[in-house]
């Protein structure tokens, strides 16, 4: 019975801890968010003809 | 071609000024015009895809799609650039016959930042299949039957998910619907228009005119939920819609009865009704929303514009120079080949012409204001250009019997010019009038109308031909002869 216990205890611990790491990632989110540039081009037909 | 030395230019700029993540991708279809050309083209097309190879290699792209007009000159002048023009072109679905292998790298993975990107490329098929698959011994696997494995392998690998595709924008769709994980997906080559980005499911999909006149940007939030805000806000745009219509109509209503419509007015009591718990729903929603909110991802959509006023990028600028010589080069000597052969069937055509120096004699007025009008100079135009032996310029800018592109093919008119029709002559807009020449009075030659210009000023060629203004500036004086 008593062998129990660390076990229990130890897995309360991880999951506060997961908790935690959550909550964080939760109320922080501006450090997880990546700013990103995209920048694309499409075919050049046409530019061979610089009529107009 | 031109406009590549600005864009690099741009793309310069940008790179150097913007600290930051960047991506430069391009969904393919730039080398040549169409998937199929003409024999008489593909020499001198080719030597300027080359061109146009080594000014991309330049401008230090991420990746690019694979499109159908990409392909013309077959898949070893792809493959076997030299090593630093190697450009990074993905196709998932151009593979070899026998082994389904594909041909080129079916996907790359970038790191932007602190983001992993997965970037993968799908390639259209063109109209014309049984002609691309004769030559080039490819073949095109229907993208259902690679897209789920290749992004299955990536998935864990990226945060997020590009696809350059150069598929029918239906089946773009199709694809965005179905695969919540790509992305982004953006298209090549489908039309001349930009298309703002639009959301279906999770994917957005975009592009860019196709002329290569502008640049598209982006500007990403990214967040590790991997869902675009307005996408998971699109549930609740039905409900926005349903009350700006029910405040419309209850507008209405007050319009009609006063202020208060009354509460014998029994449209007026559900109009209301409804509008209370559609409003107290939409609270509802956005509350449980408002924590999330800040998990998603937003964009900022915009278009770098490429004005010729824009300076340009030397090296690229030095490529293009470099390229358009050598095809002048090779288009001169193709002339003159043409010229050799058939060249009785083309001094027949041209024995309706007289030439602009005979119109002269009888209209003097007329012949002096047409010399002034950007007409008697296009050949020129041609010359500065270093572009007087491209057939596809030819065409419109010198005198011919006809301008329907056929017989012009047919007839071999572009072949040994003589130097009166090395110009837009009054027989182009007047049509052929050696006989009224010989006899004014027996013979009247055509007037213009819209038709004629339109002949040459073509959509694509002049964006902004109004006949009733282009008239004025070249219609001929009406003095006497
Ligand atoms: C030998 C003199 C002569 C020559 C050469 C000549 N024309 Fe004429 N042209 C005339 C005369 C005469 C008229 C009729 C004037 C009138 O009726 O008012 C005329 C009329 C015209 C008209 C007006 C037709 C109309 O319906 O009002 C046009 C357009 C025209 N010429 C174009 C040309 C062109 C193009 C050439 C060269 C290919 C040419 N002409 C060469 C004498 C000439
Ligand atoms: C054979 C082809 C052809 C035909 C036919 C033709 N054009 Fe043009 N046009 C050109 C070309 C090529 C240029 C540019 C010449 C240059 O500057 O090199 C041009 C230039 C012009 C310009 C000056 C540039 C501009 O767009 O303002 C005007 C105006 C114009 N055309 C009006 C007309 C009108 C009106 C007609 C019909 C009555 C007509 N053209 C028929 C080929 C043609
Ligand atoms: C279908 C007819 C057509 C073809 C083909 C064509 N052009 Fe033109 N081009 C025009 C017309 C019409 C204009 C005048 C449009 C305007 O200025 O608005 C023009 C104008 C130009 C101009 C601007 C002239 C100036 O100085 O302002 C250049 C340069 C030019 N063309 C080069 C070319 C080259 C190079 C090619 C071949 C690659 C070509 N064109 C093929 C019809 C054509
Ligand atoms: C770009 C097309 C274009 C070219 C090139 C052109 N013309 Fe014209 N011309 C016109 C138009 C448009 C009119 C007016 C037609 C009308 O009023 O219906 C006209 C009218 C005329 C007229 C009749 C004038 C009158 O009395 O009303 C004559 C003559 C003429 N042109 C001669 C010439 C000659 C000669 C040349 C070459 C040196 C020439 N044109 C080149 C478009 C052209």
């Amino acid at each position: 019975m008593n062998t129990k216990k660390p076990d229990s205890l130890a897995s309360l611990l991880v999951l506060t801890l997961a908790l935690s790491l959550q909550l964080t990632s939760m109320t922080s989110p501006a450090a997880h968010a990546s700013e990103l540039v995209i920048l694309y081009s499409n075919d050049i037909r046409g530019e061979t003809e610089p009529c107009g | 071609m031109g406009g590549l030395s600005r864009r690099a230019y741009i793309l310069n700029k940008i790179q150097q000024e913007e600290p930051g993540a960047k991506l430069v991708l391009d969904a393919g279809a730039m080398l040549f015009a169409q998937p199929v050309l003409a024999p008489s083209l593909v020499t001198a097309r080719t030597v300027q895809a080359g061109g146009i190879i080594e000014a991309m290699a330049e401008m230090g792209y991420d990746a690019f799609g694979l499109a159908p007009q990409d392909l013309v000159a077959g898949i070893p002048f792809l493959l076997q650039q030299p090593e630093d023009l190697q450009l990074p072109w993905l196709s998932m679905n151009l593979v070899q016959p026998d082994s389904e292998q594909p041909l080129f790298a079916p996907y790359i993975i970038k790191n932007a930042g602190d983001l992993s990107i997965g970037i993968l490329g799908l390639t259209g098929r063109s109209q014309d299949v049984s002609g691309q698959q004769d030559h080039s011994g490819h073949r095109f696997l229907p993208w259902e039957k690679t897209l789920g494995d290749t992004l299955a392998r990536i998935r864990d690998q990226t945060d997020m998910v590009i696809l350059l595709s150069s598929l029918p924008e239906q089946t773009n769709r199709e694809i965005a619907q179905r695969f919540d994980d790509i992305h982004l997906l953006i298209q090549s080559g489908q039309s001349a228009a930009h298309k703002t980005p639009q959301l279906f499911g999770n994917t957005l999909i975009t592009q860019i005119g196709s002329r290569g006149k502008h640049i598209g940007r982006l500007d990403i939030d990214w967040k590790p939920s991997r869902t675009w805000k307005q996408s998971a806000q699109s549930g609740i745009k039905p409900i926005k819609d349903r009350l700006d219509r029910i405040n419309w109509q209850i507008g209405r209503l007050i319009k009609r009865y006063g202020s208060d419509p009354g509460e014998q007015n029994a449209q007026y009591q559900q109009l209301l009704e409804e509008k209370n718990r559609l409003t107290a729903e939409l609270a509802e929603i956005e509350a449980r929303r408002q924590g999330e909110e800040e998990q998603l991802a937003t964009y900022r959509s915009s278009y770098i514009s490429l004005p010729v006023s824009l300076p340009e990028d030397q090296e690229v600028r030095e490529i293009i120079h470099r390229t358009k010589l050598a095809v002048n080069k090779i288009n001169r000597s193709t002339l003159g080949d043409l010229q050799q052969r058939r060249s009785q069937v083309n001094q027949q055509a041209f024995s309706n012409l007289a030439g602009w120096q005979v119109c002269q004699s009888c209209h003097k007025p007329q012949t002096e204001f047409w010399q002034q009008t950007a007409h008697a100079k296009a050949w020129q135009t041609l010359v500065r250009e270093n572009q007087q032996f491209n057939p596809e310029c030819l065409i419109c800018h010198v005198t011919l019997p006809t301008y329907d592109q056929d017989s012009v093919i047919d007839q071999n008119l572009l072949a040994g010019l003589k130097e009166e029709y090395k110009t837009i002559g009054c027989e182009a807009c007047h049509g052929p009038a050696r006989d009224h020449s010989l006899q004014p009075d027996r013979f009247r030659p055509a007037q213009p109308d819209e038709q004629t210009c339109l002949m040459c000023h073509t959509p694509e060629r002049d964006d902004n031909f109004i006949y009733s203004e282009k008239l004025n500036k070249i219609r001929c004086p009406a003095a006497g002869h």
